[in-house]
């Protein structure tokens, strides 16, 4: 079921500012394990699993991918675009997109053929403003599809590598967004005292924006926040966390070191797996808005590690993601017979 | 008709950022009268608001302009300083600057070899004065300086400083003039400190909590030689943002927009600037989120001594500003 979410969830886009159009996929599987569902005004995704008490745990994953915003219609039918989100142009380099205009249009990214690439053009990195998108319309035609503003993405099938290896587009962040379903089903089996949120935010990789606004609107007493970390390949460092061996527990400034604690003791006594990172300052994720949100929450981050970000090759390990979300699940039932208070003072 | 009386008075006034008081003053009086009420918020936001019962909408222009503030004065009397908002030291060089007491100087360099290693640090400003006295008396660090540049228009454009964002307040007082007969309760703010971080707007969209919010600011063009590739160009209309780095137009607005300017046939552009953020930056993440979007004016030369937009442009801006507050 989580491969089945996974895999239609990255055939569909949600690119940073258009999150709406798909989010029918979202609501299908999360709503048979929640009882209410609401968005911010900015179109954040909301799930509540109602519990007995007052308490409020957010969980957080975005839903939005990177992508591209068309900038202008070219003499030929070409089309110049920038990135929404961060991206390495060098990833984008012969690569088959979808436009979103009137109607769905194909394009690709093609580059200079290498007989006629000088030497010295060879070294300089590609710059998105030299790259365009062939779609085979005439500028004629196009205009009638495609308007500036509009949105591509990158086209790629999820792919099953081997084991509960996988590799797609947009892992960051689904497959947190994939842990909240995990840790949904397994309090669906349980009665919870805490109210659990959980919230596929918008617009994180324009700015953090829809953490900023939906965890206002939920003004939780604590913050799960999850999202991908470096995993390791041959060109990284060799102490990089490593695929199939559990969520990152992050440690550092914007975290509270006593909730993470509380978590790492949770998955130790049920012997679940998990890898360390130093995060001394800023992390780039949720948890920058959500550590600062109202009068301040207490969050710990949880990173699934992956491999390529920001590429349409992301690549994780399914086994991580479901664990994970059984952790979380633990986490928060042990919650439910803690005091809270205590654990939060410092 | 466009009002250069009104316009040339919004520019030349005195308003960096953090020291707004001259320019909230001058836009007070313009609007006394036309307003049900005008308050003033904590950090010195102005906001003139026109009661309704209907949808809350909030229009935004930043009353502060770009400047450098003072941090030390030396023994001979020349002046070293920082910018104030987003200033390039080589296009600083031989301007002439002046104070809030109407005393000038202009920005002079250090001997360089290199000229291409121009810094802010290593530029100064010489008020013309040898008397230490005269020096003292006048000058101390935190005083800031804004462009000393007359004001210039031809038939159809303008040249001038502080069109960033002098030419949004302009906008937003000839639509408080026009204000049509609507049920929707109107909120007319001429923000603080957006050329530091957009900080006025973040207190205002928080205090006011609007159902939209409306920036009006300037955008680059790409219609100059050599110039940036862009879509946006003077003459073009009214320009509604899709993108930039503070905020993506929420797609209702986006839409609302194009309608509304479709529907009065008004002229218009969309716009996608690479860099750069404007009040609805702030405001679009306030509280649970606000949709909001941005009506620019295709501005060259920005966060220069002579920026120069276009009258037809600020007219289609202005119908555009009506055509939102009176839509239900």
């Amino acid at each position: 079921m989580l491969k089945e979410f996974l895999f239609e969830v990255c055939s569909n886009h949600f690119v940073s500012g258009f999150e709406h159009i798909n989010g029918d996929i979202i609501k299908r599987y999360f709503q048979p394990y929640t009882d209410s569902f609401e968005k911010d005004k900015l179109g954040s995704y909301i799930f509540k699993s109602s519990g007995s008490s007052d308490r409020k745990i957010m969980l957080a994953a975005h839903i939005d991918e990177i992508g591209l915003m068309i900038t202008k219609i070219l003499e030929g039918g070409f089309l110049s675009f920038i990135s929404v989100g961060g991206i390495n142009p060098a990833s984008l380099v012969a690569q088959e997109v979808t436009i979103y205009g009137k109607d769905t249009i194909f394009g690709v990214i093609g580059i200079k053929p290498p007989h006629i690439t000088s030497e010295e053009e060879r070294k300089k990195p590609h710059k998105m403003k030299e790259l365009f998108i062939d779609t085979g319309y005439s500028k004629e035609e196009l205009e009638k599809l495609v308007t500036i503003g509009d949105i591509a993405t990158v086209n790629r099938e999820p792919l099953s590598l081997q084991g509960s290896v996988i590799s797609a587009k947009a892992f960051d962040d689904r497959a947190c967004v994939t842990v909240m379903l995990e840790t949904a089903k397994e309090l669906k089996k349980i009665s919870h005292k805490s109210n659990v949120y959980f919230t596929a935010t918008a617009q994180e990789e324009t700015g953090i924006r829809g953490a900023k606004t939906s965890s206002y609107k939920i003004a939780p007493d604590i913050g799960i926040v999850l999202d991908v970390g470096f995993g390791k390949t041959p060109d990284m460092p060799s102490d990089s966390p490593e695929l199939g061996k559990g969520p990152i527990v992050a440690y550092g400034g914007r975290l509270n070191s006593k909730l993470t604690k509380k978590f790492v003791d949770v998955c130790k006594k049920y012997n679940y797996p998990l890898q360390y990172e130093a995060v001394p300052a800023i992390t780039g994720t949720d948890t920058e808005a959500l550590q600062i949100s109202r009068d301040g929450i207490p969050c710990i981050l949880l990173s699934i590690p992956l491999r390529y970000m920001h590429t349409s090759v992301e690549t994780i390990d399914l086994y991580d993601v479901e664990i994970t979300g059984k952790a979380i699940a633990r986490f928060i039932n042990e919650l439910d017979n803690s005091d809270l208070e205590e654990i939060l003072c410092f | 008709m466009f009002n250069s009386e009104l316009m040339k008075k919004l520019s030349d006034c005195f308003g960096p950022s953090g020291r707004e008081k001259l320019i909230r003053e001058m836009i007070m009086d313009e609007i006394k009268g036309l307003a049900d009420e005008i308050t003033i918020d904590p950090l010195g936001n102005l906001i003139a608001r026109k009661k309704g019962n209907g949808k809350k909408i909030l229009f935004s222009a930043h009353m502060d302009q770009i400047g450098l503030i003072v941090t030390h004065v030396d023994e001979k009397g020349f002046l070293r300083f920082a910018n104030v908002g987003g200033l390039n030291a080589k296009e600083l060089l031989g301007l002439r600057m002046v104070f809030d007491n109407g005393l000038e100087g202009v920005i002079c360099q250090e001997e360089l070899k290199d000229k291409e290693k121009l810094k802010i640090s290593k530029l100064f400003l010489d008020v013309a004065s040898t008397d230490k006295e005269f020096i003292k008396k006048n000058f101390r660090t935190g005083d800031m300086c804004v462009f000393k540049t007359e004001y210039y228009e031809t038939d159809d454009c303008v040249i001038c400083k502080a069109a960033d964002d002098r030419i949004g307040c302009y906008i937003l007082i000839e639509a408080l003039k026009k204000h049509p007969p609507t049920e929707n309760d109107v909120y007319y703010v001429f923000s603080v400190q957006e050329e530091v971080g957009c900080r006025g707007a973040k207190t205002a969209g928080y205090i006011i909590d609007p159902d939209l919010a409306i920036a009006i600011d300037v955008t680059a063009t790409g219609d100059t030689p050599d110039g940036i590739k862009m879509d946006v160009k003077l003459g073009g209309g009214a320009a509604i943002k899709l993108k930039d780095n503070s905020i993506i137009t929420h797609p209702v607005v986006k839409d609302l927009l194009t309608e509304l300017a479709e529907e009065n046939k008004i002229k218009y552009q969309y716009e996608i600037l690479e860099f750069g953020g404007t009040d609805a930056g702030p405001i679009h993440t306030s509280k649970e989120g606000v949709p909001s979007g941005v009506i620019s004016i295709p501005t060259r030369n920005l966060h220069t001594s002579g920026e120069i937009f276009n009258k037809f442009d600020v007219e289609e801006c202005i119908k555009l500003v009506i055509a939102t507050a009176e839509k239900e």
